[in-house]
């Protein structure tokens, strides 16, 4: 038999660059806030908009909603390792924060009290929810080290 | 550092998201995984086309691996399943049965590393894995043991049925005992 694999192993581990997943990330939380801003744009209009400028919102909606979708499959099929962890948690913190004051400042313009609580409301469970991520993905990276530096010092 | 010392390092630095580590990492085990493959199954690209599943799967899993000084069995584990999911394709046939004794004599016979190799391909898939995973992959018997998720004893019992069938395939390609 001729011995040897056909591929590298620079091959197996391409496509797990950080910049790249990062991007990913970016992308697709950048979508979800768009899609869902739009959305509330689109749902807090007082009158009915033109046949022209909903086609418009939905394109964009189905585009940021595409994005999300795509990014989301595309992280599933990679590994989460603790520095992506931590950096997706901080992501999804900003983007959530973003979301809520952009939600708030559309339903305080065109909407009642009742309608800024309920976005308030809603953004604040996403802000604890990226909360909570961040918290226990900075725990597992820490144990992370501590492992790392107890490993090093039984090898040197 | 052994290779197990080494393993685990390379495993906690490549789960805190340390590339180069875990390139290094699939540096050391991507020819020994392909080699397992590769007589396991017939044909050099059916062996490309599964270890690279092996991989893939191997990396998406990796940052869940709780003890990284067991990566090899770990691994080895993974490449297995996808050995048999292939195997289970190809044949349809029932497993023979598994009661052999050891018989402790006959267990000194020596291999030389070649032969063995050379011989595998003619034994059935799961003495040829156990020979594999012990003598090529140097496993030691638990992690062979974890790795066909059997007990240790029946690695044991099963060794010694594999060299016996080895010894004997050997015998009539013409080497001698």
């Amino acid at each position: 038999m001729s011995e040897g694999p056909g591929y590298t192993p620079d091959r197996i581990v391409r496509g797990l660059s950080l910049p790249r997943r990062v991007g990913y990330l970016v992308a697709g939380l950048g979508g979800l806030a768009g899609a869902s801003i739009i959305g509330l744009l689109w749902a807090t209009e007082p009158t009915s908009l033109p046949v022209r400028t909903q086609v418009a919102f939905a394109g964009m909606i189905l585009v940021g909603a595409a994005w999300a979708g795509f990014a989301a499959w595309a992280l599933v099929r990679r590994p989460l390792f603790a520095v992506d962890r931590v950096i997706a948690a901080w992501l999804a913190v900003t983007f959530s924060t973003l979301m809520t004051v952009g939600l708030v400042a559309v339903a305080a313009t065109r909407a009642d009290t009742t309608a800024v609580l309920a976005a308030g409301g809603l953004g604040l469970i996403l802000i604890v929810i990226a909360g909570t991520i961040l918290i226990r993905a900075r725990a597992y990276r820490s144990t992370l080290v501590a492992r790392r530096r107890e490993l090093e010092d039984q090898g040197s | 550092m052994d290779r197990g010392g080494r393993d685990a390092l390379l495993v906690v630095r490549a789960q805190l998201g340390d590339r180069r580590s875990l390139a290094e990492l699939v540096g050391h085990w991507h020819d020994p995984v392909w080699r397992y493959v590769r007589r396991m199954l017939d044909g050099n690209g059916l062996a490309d086309d599964v270890s690279q599943e092996v991989w893939a799967s191997a990396l998406k899993a990796l940052p869940g691996l709780n003890q990284p000084e067991r990566f090899a069995p770990w691994l080895f584990t993974i490449a297995r399943r996808s050995v048999m999911d292939q195997l289970r394709e190809k044949y349809s046939q029932a497993d023979p049965p598994d009661d052999d004794q050891v018989d402790g004599a006959d267990v000194a016979a020596v291999l030389d590393r070649a032969q063995l190799a050379e011989g595998l391909a003619g034994l059935p898939a799961r003495e040829r894995e156990v020979l594999i995973l012990f003598y090529l992959q140097d496993l030691a018997l638990e992690d062979c043991a974890q790795v066909l998720e059997i007990p240790k004893g029946t690695v044991k019992s099963r060794l010694f049925r594999a060299r016996r069938l080895l010894r004997d395939h050997l015998i009539e390609k013409g080497y001698s005992s």
